[in-house]
């Protein structure tokens, strides 16, 4: 079924809008609630939840690419459960290895500049991904947005192994000197 | 000390992460649309750029000339293996001579390899293939004359029997698992675009069932119109040119269901029936305000009266009440860009017999009316 036909039964209130996003969206969704959270029953409860928001949210919504809201809702209550179950603490799978390297872009505090709000950081992020070359911005959210393990990403875009490591380093400290530009305090 | 500043990093990371969520859908599109596996994937920039200017003679950097003493590794392993193999077959070689069972155990491994190449499956073949993978240049046969019409000696049989038996005892203790059976989660792992769970951690593998494959039992459309009880109501008039595209019953809602989907290009009907218990409140059609769509704009959130809403976006309507006029009511041309001017709309249906039609697609009133006419025959 296609995402139009799924909107309408969301907008006809038509539970089997569920059913029918399940079929499509169900393996997709898991997948970035397992790589964020590496258990099945949390991965479970994030997917059944993202069925529930989509229901809520839809109408008044009509996400123009169902796929993509339906991943970010899953992703949000998966780093949601993720603070949760981990209060900080170093667990296993692929979400701890991404944070560390994402610590590696994190500037450092100089000057008394303010925190920065989580709606301006969005608006740097997005700037600073559309300043890269589109092969690096694509390898960045693959292993930062979808929490993709390094060989899956090589694999995905042909290239080897190292050179994701490679590209992710670069990349990594390219944002690291963005957002000290910019003044960002996390 | 450190480990606190390593917490604080972390927090400060994970703001990142999250910040990251509010990205373009655009820069995430463009992200899922390119490199999925084995398709349109490019290869590495470097490699090509290296390709044109060898001309294509150069081998890639990965398969260039290493020096000997970087691959002593690689020689040992060789010459282990190579060793290990020459014990292994002198070893072969010497039961083989003292002991008229294993000359047994050769032959009937022989004759099984020879039936699951020429004779049997290909999973038999591919396993014959496997275990008899080491006896490659073993003594010829000596039971020719003594073969059974599958190709078996009858001794052989009874040993592959008996060797099968422990095969079976063994897999049995291994929790019943066949390890000759298709790992289907590796099919649960790759989504859309998306690489799924490492599977490395046994306690925390995902389970294929777990991975929300819809729990449906798929059906022809022969099947579907076959089906005792909701088959019936699978109509036999559809509008000119849809053709079937699926239908299946979902085995996880406790009432007996079908849904059923047509196509006709980018148009569709997708009928859902399901066998209802109790009593339904059934839309009053005297009431045309909660139903008629008709009498509202776009967008009904902001022109339908609250109190009407939630019947008026998917009304149920007793099978006596319905008409080619309430039909009128509901289907409608919306005026969408690049779509087509078929009128679509919803409602459902309630038969006497309890069965109840939900009802989503394109059509004219008429075919849509003549459509529910052929229903419940």
């Amino acid at each position: 079924m296609k995402d139009t036909e799924i909107l309408d039964l969301y907008w006809a209130r038509d539970e089997l809008a569920i059913t029918e996003t399940q079929k499509a969206y169900g393996k997709y969704c898991y997948s970035i609630a397992w790589n964020i959270l590496f258990s099945r029953e949390d991965s479970d409860e994030c997917v059944n939840d993202t069925w529930l928001r989509a229901w809520n949210a839809i109408p008044p919504k009509r996400p123009s690419r169902l796929e993509l809201f339906l991943g970010t809702i899953t992703r949000n209550l998966s780093l949601d459960r993720w603070k949760e179950r981990h209060a900080m603490k170093r667990g296993s799978g692929e979400m701890m290895l991404a944070l560390d390297e994402l610590a590696e872009c994190v500037p450092d505090a100089r000057g008394t500049e303010e925190m920065v709000e989580a709606a301006e950081l969005e608006r740097l992020l997005n700037e600073f991904l559309r300043t890269l070359p589109e092969r690096e911005c694509n390898v960045f959210l693959r292993r930062y947005w979808y929490v993709e393990e390094y060989k899956d990403i090589a694999r995905r875009y042909g290239m080897k192994l190292n050179t994701v490591k490679t590209c992710l380093f670069r990349t990594r400290a390219k944002l690291r000197s963005y957002l000290e530009e910019e003044g960002v305090i996390l | 000390m450190s480990r606190n500043i390593d917490d604080e990093m972390r927090e400060h990371a994970l703001r990142i992460m999250e910040a990251l969520s509010g990205v373009d859908e655009e820069l995430l599109e463009r992200c899922s649309q390119c490199g999925d596996y084995g398709e349109g994937q490019e290869p590495e920039a470097e490699y090509v750029e290296e390709r044109r200017r060898t001309g294509g003679r150069k081998k890639p950097r990965s398969q260039s000339r290493r020096p000997i003493w970087r691959s002593l590794g690689a020689w040992a392993a060789a010459l282990l293996f190579l060793t290990v193999g020459i014990a292994g077959w002198q070893g072969y070689q010497f039961f083989g001579r003292v002991g008229s069972d294993s000359s047994m155990w050769g032959n009937m491994m022989q004759n099984k390899s020879a039936e699951g190449t020429g004779m049997g499956s290909s999973q038999e073949g591919q396993k014959s293939e496997d275990e008899s993978g080491n006896l490659k240049g073993a003594p010829e046969p000596e039971t020719a004359g003594n073969m059974t019409t599958d190709g078996l000696g009858q001794e052989d049989k009874m040993a592959y029997d008996k060797y099968e038996g422990t095969r079976e005892e063994g897999t049995a203790q291994n929790g019943g698992e066949d390890p000759r059976s298709g790992d289907t989660r590796e099919e649960c792992r790759e989504t859309d675009g998306v690489q799924g769970p490492e599977d490395s951690i046994a306690d925390t593998e995902p389970d294929e069932e777990k991975c929300f494959e819809l729990n449906a039992l798929n059906h022809t459309e022969q099947e579907a119109r076959e089906l005792e009880g909701l088959g019936g109501y699978v109509p036999d008039a559809l509008p000119e040119g849809y053709v079937f595209d699926r239908a299946y019953t979902n085995l996880d809602l406790e009432r007996e269901n079908l849904t059923v989907c047509w196509n006709r290009g980018t148009d569709y009907i997708l009928l859902h029936l399901e066998r209802t218990e109790g009593t339904l409140e059934t839309v009053e059609t005297e009431k045309p305000e909660t139903y008629d769509q008709r009498l509202y704009k776009i967008p009904y959130g902001e022109t339908v009266p609250e109190e009407y809403r939630q019947i008026f976006l998917n009304p149920l309507f007793a099978w006596d009440d319905l008409d080619l006029g309430i039909i009128e009511s509901r289907m409608t041309v919306y005026e969408d860009a690049g779509d087509t001017d078929t009128p679509r709309g919803n409602f459902r249906v309630l038969y006497p017999e309890g069965i109840m039609v939900s009802f989503r697609g394109r059509g004219t009133a008429e075919e849509i009316w003549d459509m529910f006419c052929s229903m419940g025959k």
